[in-house]
């Protein structure tokens, strides 16, 4: 069964597309990461998957559900990056109210959690700082034992610190229960230490949709004469090519470098940029990954 | 839908909500408490001076040797019984207005409602669990409210200088039924509106005009066209109509003069004796009125149509929910 599974999924706000014709399929088990652009559609992907909003052309499954259905809210838990919390509610009543409303709640795992963060029960979660009411969310979302949590910017808000231990802390869940993780970030470099699988959005777009292992085998950043670049385009799928000088460094899609060109694994940032930097480029899911251009 | 997901999402309304869900039962049981305790220091004035009969709605008993107590009494008729009696239907507004708009709008506006969603709720027991408790509580509270109301308005109108007439708009309305049914029917335009707008200053606008234009049809179309319906039909002498009613439990629809042939007569000539006139043209008189005990069936009928109303607001709004659910 597919985590996710989506078929010319559109949603749209009055005259304009927020995402449109989006395929996508993640398996389950993965830890995704949505990258894209501001305004390139992951809150509204991540809505529509959450069962926030409803989709205004395709189709949308979450664990074999459609979003929204009570199969998929009792599998689903979803932080939004407004942090919906009830902030005249104290934090205990806030987890009281929680556990009202769901079947499955670990209120071990809450008190334990909210216990190491140092975050009283007993305070307003209004006077709580940012990064607490996004611990406080995440803690919550993670009590209902999901199996899968979509996080919409969680780390937006916490340090370095606390996004490491978050980071950490989803690690240990997705690993000890099998938890599919969707979360998207700006923050590329973090995502790097735990994303398996990669989805760039692009103006409403998929542009990418592939493990995270098979693009870094399937992707060199290459280092070699700018006026070489033209001829390399009848050598190897280049995604992205930057001048500097008399130097040039290109993104291509290629498991071996071309003569004259210097080959270097590259980073899941630059994958990211390069993509980004390109939005005709496209990785189709597995197993037909093709540059499409 | 299960019971359980409503009954679950109730619980957490409690949490939630616990200050408006204890609030506006509380407001309503004061504001009885303070009807009851008004209206018994009334009665107990009118036992004291032995006017305690002139309560009962009956002409034989009350009528002008009450009206005449009264004026006796007290140095000039109160109106301020009457501008109570236009507060006291507006309590259930106020609870609309502060209570119910702001319960739902805000959970728009602050967007904690994607916390509700995003749980094992869904949007329809979002709205049942959280908005049922809070209709339910204002109706039983409004009802034990009206009930005071209506005790307090018997002595009330009497003080006021008029006499007791179960018909009169303000005794209509002031019955335990009518005001739960009005109560009902605020509660769900607030729900309405502030799932309409999701904006609580812009909802609780909406909603204030949305009553007042549902108030003034209330008063100009429903209760007329209401009390027009089922009259009962009598021949009376043209003296007794022009006093008619000959008793204050029941309403007058309409009187009209007839001739032989069954034609109504429009208009009177301007003659000196008008008796003469109609003996003289065997013309008869006619009024179609309702009698008292039509007036629980009207009151019936008329919250029939409040709830009615209401639950078609409701639906309005589990269907704008399902067609603009969050975005």
């Amino acid at each position: 069964m597919n985590a996710i599974e989506t078929r010319g999924l559109g949603k749209r706000y009055r005259r304009t597309w927020a995402v449109r014709d989006c395929d996508l399929t993640v398996p389950v088990g993965q830890v995704t990461a949505l990258v894209g652009p501001n305004g390139a559609g992951k809150t509204t992907l991540l809505r529509i998957l959450a069962g926030l909003a409803t989709p205004t052309a395709g189709t949308a499954t979450v664990l074999g559900a459609a979003p929204g259905s009570p199969q998929a809210r009792a599998a689903v838990s979803a932080v939004d990056q407004t942090v919906p919390l009830y902030r005249h509610l104290r934090v205990a009543g806030q987890l009281a109210a929680a556990r009202a409303l769901n079947d499955q709640w670990d209120a071990d795992l809450a008190a334990r959690r909210l216990s190491a963060l140092g975050i009283p029960t007993s305070a307003r979660v209004g006077k709580l700082s940012g990064g607490q009411q996004a611990q406080l969310a995440l803690t919550m979302a993670l009590a209902r034992r999901p199996q899968l949590l979509l996080l919409d910017e969680p780390l937006a808000s916490l340090d370095p610190l606390a996004r490491q231990d978050v980071l950490g802390w989803l690690m240990t869940c997705v690993a000890e229960d099998g938890l599919s993780v969707v979360f998207s970030s700006h923050v590329i470099a973090e995502l790097e230490r735990v994303a398996s699988y990669l989805v760039v959005l692009s103006a409403g777009r998929i542009q990418v949709a592939a493990t995270v292992d098979s693009l870094l085998d399937t992707h060199l950043a290459l280092t070699g004469p700018a006026d070489g670049v033209d001829d390399l385009y009848d050598q190897v799928e280049i995604v992205t090519a930057q001048r500097a000088g008399r130097q040039a460094l290109v993104l291509a899609r290629t498991g071996a470098a071309p003569p004259g060109w210097a080959p270097r694994p590259v980073t899941m940032e630059e994958l990211v940029l390069g993509y980004l930097r390109e939005p005709a480029a496209r990785v189709v899911p597995e197993p037909g990954l093709e540059i499409v251009r | 839908m299960t019971t359980l997901t409503v009954l679950r999402m109730t619980r957490a309304t409690w949490y939630k909500h616990r200050f408006s869900v204890v609030g506006v039962p509380a407001v309503f049981l004061l504001a009885a408490l303070a009807l009851f305790a008004d209206s018994v220091v009334q009665r107990h004035w009118l036992s004291v001076h032995h006017l305690s009969g002139c309560l009962v709605a009956n002409a034989t008993t009350g009528g002008s040797w009450c009206r005449s107590a009264a004026w006796a009494s007290l140095s000039s008729p109160s109106q301020t019984p009457n501008v109570i009696a236009v507060a006291v239907l507006a309590l259930p507004v106020l609870a609309g207005l502060f209570a119910g708009v702001p319960w739902v709008a805000r959970e728009f506006e602050s967007g904690a409602f994607r916390f509700t969603w995003t749980q094992d709720t869904g949007p329809r027991h979002w709205l049942l669990g959280t908005f049922g408790p809070l209709v339910l509580l204002a109706a039983v509270s409004a009802a034990i409210y009206g009930a005071a109301a209506y005790w307090w308005y018997q002595v009330a109108q009497w003080q006021a200088g008029t006499s007791i007439w179960s018909w009169r708009w303000s005794s209509f309305e002031l019955t335990p039924l009518s005001i739960a049914g009005w109560t009902v029917l605020t509660m769900a335009l607030a729900l309405l509106c502030g799932v309409l707008i999701r904006r609580v200053l812009p909802a609780m606008i909406a909603f204030i005009a949305t009553l007042g234009a549902c108030a003034y049809l209330s008063q100009t179309w429903l209760r007329p066209w209401l009390f027009g319906i089922g009259t009962a039909v009598k021949q009376v002498s043209w003296s007794a109509s022009a006093g008619w009613p000959p008793s204050t439990t029941t309403y007058t629809v309409q009187t009209w003069l007839q001739t032989p042939s069954g034609q109504r007569v429009s208009g009177l000539p301007a003659v000196n004796n008008v008796s003469a006139w109609i003996a003289q043209h065997h013309y008869t008189s006619w009024v179609a009125y309702q009698p008292h005990n039509h007036l629980i069936w009207l009151e019936l009928a008329r919250n029939g149509i409040l709830i009615t109303a209401a639950a078609f607001a409701v639906l309005a709004t589990v269907w704008w929910l399902r067609i603009r659910p969050a975005d």
